[in-house]
């Protein structure tokens, strides 16, 4: 019984453990990092608004949610005005700068593991402060820096390789771990959020896309005609149902992940274009891009190879052999 | 240990973390120390929370408004926010469903003084505030389609002034 479970646990290492390329971690490193930059340059006209210390919601309030441990820019202020005589919005206004730096260095890899722990923890310290504003999109960035700080991202191409801090490598099984560990991230979120809605009627019978067209902060289209036609939302309901649940298990058949690669970017788009949550859909996309998108690419040219080679076959056996 | 071990051992329990958020056994297991952790962990790391956005069913949203008054003005005026864009304008509208979370009266009474000191620091003649928070109800597509529309329902509504 001991040596069977042992048998499985390897086997399960050893699925993990795979050497792959390092290129998926270079667009891992500069598409995070181009939308930690571009989340906060849509929100900086309101900057202070959100997380300022006399913004929407307070810093007193906010602090009073949160473990007293967990960084806040009203205890970064604290020091800044302290040790730098700024004020509190200035030292707000000096944090966001301090991140747009870290996330630049994130994008050159240079310094990256520091750069990456810098914009994990002020990426932190945001959203602590702004938790009364935090969506979707805050917590699969945060979840992404998270990751970022144990994965190999100076060996892939960046200024650390130059400069002679990090080593270059075409595969590694340090890239193949950290693309297995989103594999799995996501699998688990695709599924449990499918589970989740299938308990809900709302997305069995339709209402559930009819309500979230319909929502006035997302109504950018008017689809009040769709209530004439309601098997419309009731299918769509049932297909995002569908592919939420299938990621699981379709994006490890080969082949057919292609397709669901292909339907999981149109989901995202789709929430993006109707419900105008752009930056969420780009996490979400760039995600899944970057944890299946090199085993797509291998399917595609697999598939081409296979098909070359039967029509060359079909040209060397000539037209008689065809029929 | 050598780092493979280390490594795995990491990968099993950050894993094990995940599951047992996502699934909601946290609940079954109700062991302090064990939630405790947990708890931490998801509150830095974001990896093991539940994901169920939207799930299991779409809440109604809500809209906010402020009327503002200057000293002996009995009309006011509607306090507006500058939301540019479909990113900010989702931002705010967070904030009214983390406003209505929980349905707790005290987490609303915090939320309203803070948008009334947010408006009287933006405006210091403001002497008086009255916030009121609506509620969307969207029509089911039968009703809709029977001619019944979007409504809003008084959610909350409170006021301040700076005696």
């Amino acid at each position: 019984m001991q040596n069977r479970l042992n048998k499985i646990v390897e086997s399960i290492f050893i699925f993990i453990e795979v050497e792959k390329p390092l290129y998926p971690l270079l667009f891992f490193r500069m598409g995070l990092s181009l939308i930690c930059f571009g989340k906060f340059f849509v929100l900086y006209s309101n900057y202070l608004n959100f997380y300022g210390q006399y913004g929407l919601i307070q810093w007193t309030i906010s602090k009073l949610s949160n473990y007293s441990f967990l960084p806040h820019i009203g205890d970064l202020a604290f020091l800044f005005s302290k040790y730098l005589h700024l004020s509190a919005d200035r030292s707000a206004e000096l944090i966001l700068q301090l991140f747009f730096c870290a996330c630049l260095f994130l994008f050159l890899g240079l310094f990256t593991r520091i750069a990456s722990i810098i914009c994990f923890f002020l990426h932190l310290t945001f959203i602590n402060t702004g938790n009364g504003i935090i969506y979707g999109v805050d917590v699969f960035t945060q979840l992404s820096l998270f990751y970022a700080m144990f994965f190999p991202l100076s060996s892939a191409w960046s200024l650390d390789v130059l400069i002679g801090i990090s080593k270059v490598k075409e595969k590694s099984v340090a890239a193949g771990v950290s693309i297995r560990v989103i594999q799995i991230q996501l699998c688990i979120v695709y599924l449990s959020t499918g589970i989740e809605k299938c308990f809900g009627e709302q997305w069995l019978n339709g209402e559930a896309i009819w309500r979230t067209l319909m929502m006035p902060i997302f109504k950018n289209y008017n689809f009040y005609w769709i209530a004439g036609f309601p098997y419309i939302p009731h299918v769509l309901g049932i297909i995002v149902l569908i592919i939420e649940l299938g990621y699981a298990f379709f994006m490890w058949r080969k082949g057919i992940r292609v397709l669901w690669l292909f339907l999981i970017i149109s989901l995202h788009f789709n929430i993006g274009l109707l419900m105008g949550m752009w930056y969420f859909a780009f996490i979400m996309i760039f995600l899944s891009i970057f944890a299946f998108g090199d085993d797509v690419i291998s399917d595609v040219r697999f598939y081409r190879r296979n098909n070359r080679m039967l029509k060359d076959l079909n040209t060397l056996r000539g037209p008689s052999a065809s029929i | 240990m050598n780092t493979k071990k280390v490594r795995r051992f990491l990968i099993t329990i950050h894993f094990v973390f995940v599951c047992i958020t996502v699934s909601h056994l946290y609940e079954l297991i109700n062991w302090k120390p064990l939630s405790a952790l947990m708890e931490l962990y998801s509150s830095v790391s974001y990896t093991n929370r539940n994901f169920g956005f939207f799930a299991p069913t779409v809440n109604d949203d809500f809209n906010l408004k402020i009327r503002a008054f200057r000293k002996d003005d009995k009309s006011g005026y509607d306090f507006l926010f500058y939301m540019p864009d479909s990113e900010n304008r989702i931002r705010f509208s967070t904030m009214l469903w983390h406003f209505a979370e929980g349905n707790s009266i005290s987490q609303m009474d915090l939320y309203a003084r803070s948008w009334a000191i947010y408006c009287m620091n933006k405006d210091t003649t403001i002497d008086k505030v009255v916030v009121s928070v609506y509620k969307n109800n969207i029509p089911m597509m039968n009703q809709c389609e029977m001619g019944k529309k979007i409504s809003q329902a008084l959610y909350y509504e409170t006021s301040f002034d700076t005696k």
